[in-house]
């Protein structure tokens, strides 16, 4: 008898427990989106700062910090324009939009908040202890928020617009979607060879290399005599600057230089030097 | 002198695990050779009969977690009761020590049992995690293993020589193996949490993944330590709780007054062994809430201010019920001596301290809300008791709790002596003005984390929590001198209302399920990885639940627990039973049983 | 004056004490300032 007491009792303390968990509002947390998002070819500006709207509270995880509740400035209700420009005036500011002015600095140092966030802290938000120089913000493009290129670009153009500047980061093309690739092509360690290189970037998409025929752009054989090794720097980091002959600007992807480590640079840069007139390579 | 042959058994036992130390300290020292870790895709998630592998792996880690506390806990206060044993000369403290320890020792094997099946469940079911822990911890899980063999070998040795070792000298050997003993228990425990801990801030890994630290940089990652204080102070404060509910039980289906007064006084000593296991947990809580801030401030902010905010509530009605349940039992017990009444009246201002911390606690500040509520609120907490949310009202609360229900304790221990000391007035006026100034300084230093930023709110805590502290050392410092000598009124053990014991029931059920119920918490922390920025979680169940959902889970968990428990103690009576043999002439059914 | 009142009034000066010099010592070492009023510079 005193074994059913007992047990209906702890019963129904549990009960209670259960219920008052169940009445409670239930919110089911789903991991983020593993596909990478499809980004239309012609998307505007209005379009990316709609997009970084999305992405400050969703994605980026940002509203999870970025509140009233004094953890972080809380971005959605101060006067960006007037507070980035203060801060970007602060003597303690020593980071890369020093010196720029306008749409420029915004866009420089959010870009720079985001990806090293203790460059600079805000007075009053450092981890306790380390007197401001160290931000509990983690950076964006690692995990666990792990944003992409594009995305921080979007943010970006989200935050210039509510700090009342133009929007002057790159709008997504074709290219980029070209360089999404290779982002994942990162993850997987350096290339060790130009021809690993080759296919990580893409280069022989588009060009007649390693055997692969492609002719939309033009033929390496021989460049590293035609142009000299800055010259295939210069095409490889700056395509626009000089186009070859019987081809079209804005067709080769314009990042590449922030693709690419500055070793496999030198891999492919070694491999165009010395390669022949036909393209042959043994 | 130590027997000789008892000496060689020692150094065996001590040259083995040196030995396995010795071999496995490479593994320990040398790095692996990096290789950035694959992450696992949704198709290396096996899949068996259709089950779902999360809630596989969970019920058999709670249950694991649940037994395992336990087993680790009961040694701890059995060799404490039986040092008190030694030194008061009293057997009634080495005979409860020993039954403390006969009706847990069912519960290894099933701990073992539990253990084995998460071990076999996580390999079947989440390969890549694994392989990857394994080249991560390498020898340190040989170690581990091992030092399973060393518990049980230890274990047994502890029980099953309880009577041969237990005079003089012997005795004193005796507890060598139980301090042994907890040495491994803890050993085991502290491998278990660096596992567990890795997986929330990983550490001697790179991004990418590849291991480039040793074991004991894995080991000692952010938050072990901190795990590590919380979980030993958690198990001593569970396994009382639990033996509290065997006491309990037995008080009720006493049939004896001799039978009543003991097992009356085994549930005092319970509580008591869960009060003082309690008291400093919320520090140690605290601390390791604060290393996951300062480790990651997303990760803190998702448990306390994201969407596992309400669960922190569920938290604060479980600590309450728990606090009000130990000092009511306490309050009961005042009436076991004819001086218990003359603090009596006292105890409804207690009453209303705790009631009232406990409404301040279970308020909460920031909740997910939509459009409709917030309006109706009239923002996004609510006029008046949203200030009550937020952490210095929490804290102030919680700390008076802790300081009041110290207090019933106090005035329990003081029912029973009454000082014979010369300056007893000023030790009395001493100990009150010490309450007096610990209340103004806590709600004080609350009140001053209201008007200052977030970081100062943060910093207050500390100055609250040191003054909890030193009411309770000071007090019981001042009271261990004036109480010597003290003119001892007679404890009337057993004589208490049954309701009392229905207290002692509330304790480890809320515990279990308060331990589940952070145990939840722990691992969504990690959001959607296995490993927290290494290891994404590609399973189909990669999201964190409802608190409904897990609050069912929770539920049923924490019954078939104590189905176990149950059996487990009727396990330990079964043992003591004993069949008389029917006399000539009768049925066995006639004889006496 | 009877006894509890003297307590009281001890009690409620040495919380005085104790506020501002051991806090604000707690609160100064976690590297939070306050200044001697204990509001944060």
């Amino acid at each position: 008898m005193t074994l059913l007491k007992v047990m209906a009792f702890s019963l129904a303390i549990l009960l209670s427990y259960t219920l008052f968990a169940n009445i409670l509002p239930q919110v089911q947390s789903d991991p983020p989106a593993e596909e990478e998002p499809i980004v239309p070819d012609d998307m505007d500006v209005a379009g990316m700062i709609s997009w970084g709207e999305t992405l400050f509270s969703g994605k980026g995880t940002c509203t999870l910090c970025h509140t009233n509740m004094g953890r972080a400035p809380d971005m959605l209700a101060l006067d960006l324009g007037a507070e980035f420009a203060e801060r970007l005036a602060d003597p303690r500011y020593t980071g890369k939009a020093k010196g720029l002015e306008g749409a420029e600095a915004v866009q420089s140092y959010v870009e720079e908040s985001m990806v090293d966030p203790s460059a600079y802290v805000v007075a009053g938000f450092g981890k306790k202890g380390t007197g401001d120089t160290v931000s509990p913000m983690p950076a964006v493009n690692a995990a666990p928020i792990q944003l992409s290129d594009i995305e921080m670009n979007a943010l970006t153009a989200f935050l210039q617009s509510r700090a009342g500047v133009d929007v002057t980061v790159p709008l997504p093309t074709a290219a980029e979607d070209g360089a999404s690739a290779a982002d994942t092509g990162e993850e997987e360690g350096p290339a060790e060879t130009a021809v690993a290189a080759f296919g990580k970037f893409g280069c022989s998409v588009c060009h007649d290399l390693d055997g692969s025929g492609a002719e939309v752009g033009p033929k390496l054989g021989g460049i590293g005599a035609r142009i000299g090794r800055d010259g295939v720097r210069e095409a490889i980091l700056d395509p626009n600057a000089t186009i070859a002959k019987g081809f079209e600007p804005d067709i080769m992807p314009g990042d590449l230089g922030e693709q690419m480590r500055a070793s496999e640079l030198e891999l492919v840069l070694d491999y165009l030097m010395v390669l022949p007139e036909n393209g042959a390579r043994e | 002198m130590i027997v000789h042959r008892h000496s060689v058994f020692w150094t065996l036992a001590l040259a083995l695990l040196a030995g396995l130390l010795v071999g496995l300290v490479p593994d320990l020292i040398a790095a692996a050779e990096p290789e950035a870790l694959v992450q696992p895709t949704r198709a290396d998630y096996p899949s068996i009969a259709g089950l779902s592998s999360r809630t596989v792996v969970w019920s058999l880690a709670q249950m694991h977690l649940f037994l395992a506390a336990f087993v680790l806990a009961v040694p701890l206060f059995v060799l404490c009761i039986e040092l008190a044993g030694v030194l008061t000369r009293e057997t009634r403290y080495d005979d409860m020590a020993h039954e403390f320890m006969k009706i847990s020792m069912a519960a290894y094997s099933f701990t073992a049992l539990a253990g084995g099946g998460l071990t076999i469940a996580l390999f079947l079911l989440y390969p890549n995690l694994m392989n990857f822990m394994m080249r991560v911890f390498q020898g340190q899980t040989l170690i581990y293993a091992a030092l399973f063999g060393l518990e049980s070998v230890c274990l047994y040795i502890y029980f099953y020589s309880w009577n041969a070792l237990r005079h003089g000298n012997r005795k004193w050997f005796h507890m060598s193996i139980g301090v042994m003993l907890n040495m491994v228990g803890l050993g085991l425990l502290f491998i278990a949490n660096a596992w567990t801990t890795f997986m929330m801030s990983p550490a001697g890994v790179d991004p990418s993944g590849a291991i480039t630290g040793t074991v004991w940089d894995a080991t000692h990652n952010p938050l072990w330590n901190p795990l590590n204080l919380h979980r030993f102070l958690a198990n001593i404060a569970y396994g009382g709780a639990i033996v509290g509910a065997y006491a309990a039980y037995r008080f009720l289906s006493a049939r004896t007054a001799a039978e009543r007064a003991h097992y009356d006084w085994m549930g005092y000593t319970s509580n008591i062994i869960a009060v003082v296991g309690f008291l400093p947990l919320p520090f140690a809580g605290y601390w390791l809430m604060a290393e996951i801030y300062s480790y990651s401030q997303q990760m803190g902010i998702t448990a306390m201010g994201g969407i596992l905010a309400w669960l922190f509530i569920i938290q604060a009605v479980l600590i309450g019920t728990i606090l009000l349940a130990a000092n009511y039992y306490l309050w009961c017990g005042l009436g076991r001596t004819e001086r218990g009444a003359h603090y009596a009246p006292y105890v409804k201002y207690i009453a209303v301290v705790l009631v009232g911390g406990f409404l301040v606690w279970v308020t909460p500040h920031t909740i997910i809300l939509t459009p409709q509520e917030i309006q109706t609120m009239g923002g996004t907490s609510h006029k008046f008791l949203g200030p009550l949310g937020i952490m210095p009202a929490k804290n102030i609360a919680v700390n008076l709790m802790l300081v009041f229900t110290f207090l019933s304790f106090q005035m329990f221990y003081r029912s029973s002596r009454t000082p014979t000391v010369s300056w007893a007035k000023a030790g009395n006026a001493a100990i009150v003005a010490l309450y007096i100034v610990g209340c103004l300084n806590i709600v004080a230093a609350g009140i001053y984390g209201y008007i200052t930023p977030t970081v100062y709110k943060v910093g207050a805590s500390v100055p609250q929590v040191a003054t909890t502290l030193s009411i309770i050392v000071f007090t019981a410092i001042i009271d261990g001198f004036m109480l010597r000598g003290a003119r001892k009124t007679e404890i009337n053990w057993g004589r208490m209302p049954a309701r009392s014991q229905y207290a002692l029931f509330v304790l480890p059920v809320a515990f279990t399920w308060l331990m589940a119920l952070m145990g939840y918490i722990r691992s969504s922390l990690r959001t959607n990885w296995h490993v927290y920025t290494i290891m994404k979680d590609a399973s189909p169940e990669a999201y964190i639940p409802t608190i409904g959902e897990a609050g069912n889970m929770i539920t049923l968990v924490t019954l078939s627990f104590m189905a176990l428990i149950v059996f487990i103690f009727w396990l330990s009576q079964l043992g003591a039973t004993k069949q008389q043999m029917p006399e000539a002439g009768t049925t066995v059914e006639e004889a006496a049983p | 004056m009877s006894y509890r009142w003297v307590v009281f009034a001890g009690a409620l000066v040495a919380w005085l004490v104790y506020f501002y010099v051991i806090d604000a010592a707690i609160m100064e070492g976690q590297g939070l300032p306050v200044a001697w009023h204990l509001m944060p510079k």
